[in-house]
């Protein structure tokens, strides 16, 4: 009976562990913050995920009614990595902004900004399989 | 034979009556006929005057009360102001005065120096401050924005845009 459980137990892990195996590619891309280079990059997986309390990126937009029948819109990316390092940068630059709000739920993250005026001089996105977390919308 | 001869000349005078009354009828028939082409001419010539004239030369003038001419001016008198004020661009929004668009930019330099101050700003704050400055022109606007995020990557102000 014992012998039966222990086969038992072992086929189940053996079943996990091949699925885990085959769970594709995956690339986690922990936050970095360069501060010589004005480049900051990260997966949002992994930021939200890190193991510390301070790991974040991300891109955002912000539109307001101007009272003109129009908006005033600017947006801004930030990002702060394991050591602390902190980026913030902004744009109105509407080929930026439609990059911003053409983001994904998950994927990496990447700007660079002018040290004068802290704005954004490129903003990417990159949407990609290895990026997604293996238990969101499993079809396996 | 007597009888015969006053019978001839009977017949002669009655022949002569005759032609007598037909160039009298023939004279009354001229007389007529010039009468009714000097006629026709007449209202020719009155149909041709009234077609080349103004019609309100011929218009007989309506009787006006007061409150209806008074009508007929408001109309007129919007109809003349209505082209003048179609031909007008619509007002462009204006912005805010050089004077307004100072205080405001010194307004929110001042918030931005207050969270510098104080070393954070909550998430609530953020909002309150990004909407004051999204009310600033684009120059004031970039140069508030620059600020902002310049002291938020030195660490002078802790929070998140």
């Amino acid at each position: 009976m014992k012998l039966k459980r222990k086969y038992l137990i072992a086929g189940v892990a053996a079943a996990f562990a091949s699925t885990a195996a085959m769970a594709g590619m995956v690339q986690p891309a922990k936050v970095d913050v360069d501060l010589v280079n004005l480049i900051a990059g990260g997966d949002l997986l992994s930021a939200r995920y890190a193991p510390n309390k301070t790991e974040f990126i991300g891109c955002g937009v912000r539109k307001f009614d101007d009272g003109a029948g129009g908006a005033t819109a600017f947006g801004f990316c930030q990002a702060e990595d394991a050591e602390g390092d902190r980026a913030f940068c902004n744009t109105d630059n509407e080929d930026l902004l439609d990059a911003i709000e053409a983001s994904a739920d998950y994927g990496y993250v990447s700007f660079s900004w002018d040290k004068k005026t802290q704005r954004c001089t490129r903003i990417g996105f990159s949407n990609q399989s290895f990026y997604v977390p293996p238990k969101v919308g499993s079809n396996l | 034979m007597k009888w015969l001869l006053s019978l001839s000349i009977a017949q002669t005078a009655l022949i002569a009556m005759l032609g007598l009354r037909v160039v009298a009828i023939d004279l009354e028939t001229d007389a007529i006929a010039k009468n009714v082409d000097a006629a026709r001419r007449a209202a020719e010539a009155g149909r041709l005057s009234s077609q080349t004239a103004p019609s309100w030369e011929n218009a007989s003038a309506p009787s006006l009360t007061a409150e209806e001419a008074r009508l007929i001016l408001r109309e007129e008198l919007a109809a003349l102001e209505r082209p003048a004020a179609q031909a007008e661009p619509p007002a462009a929004p204006s912005g805010p005065s050089p004077e307004e668009t100072r205080r405001m930019a010194a307004n929110v330099a001042g918030d931005i120096n207050y969270y510098k101050g104080a070393g954070a700003i909550t998430p609530t704050e953020m909002e309150i401050l990004q909407t004051k400055i999204a009310k600033l022109p684009l120059a004031e606007r970039r140069n508030a924005l620059s600020e902002l995020a310049r002291a938020m990557t030195r660490g002078e102000i802790d929070g998140l845009m």
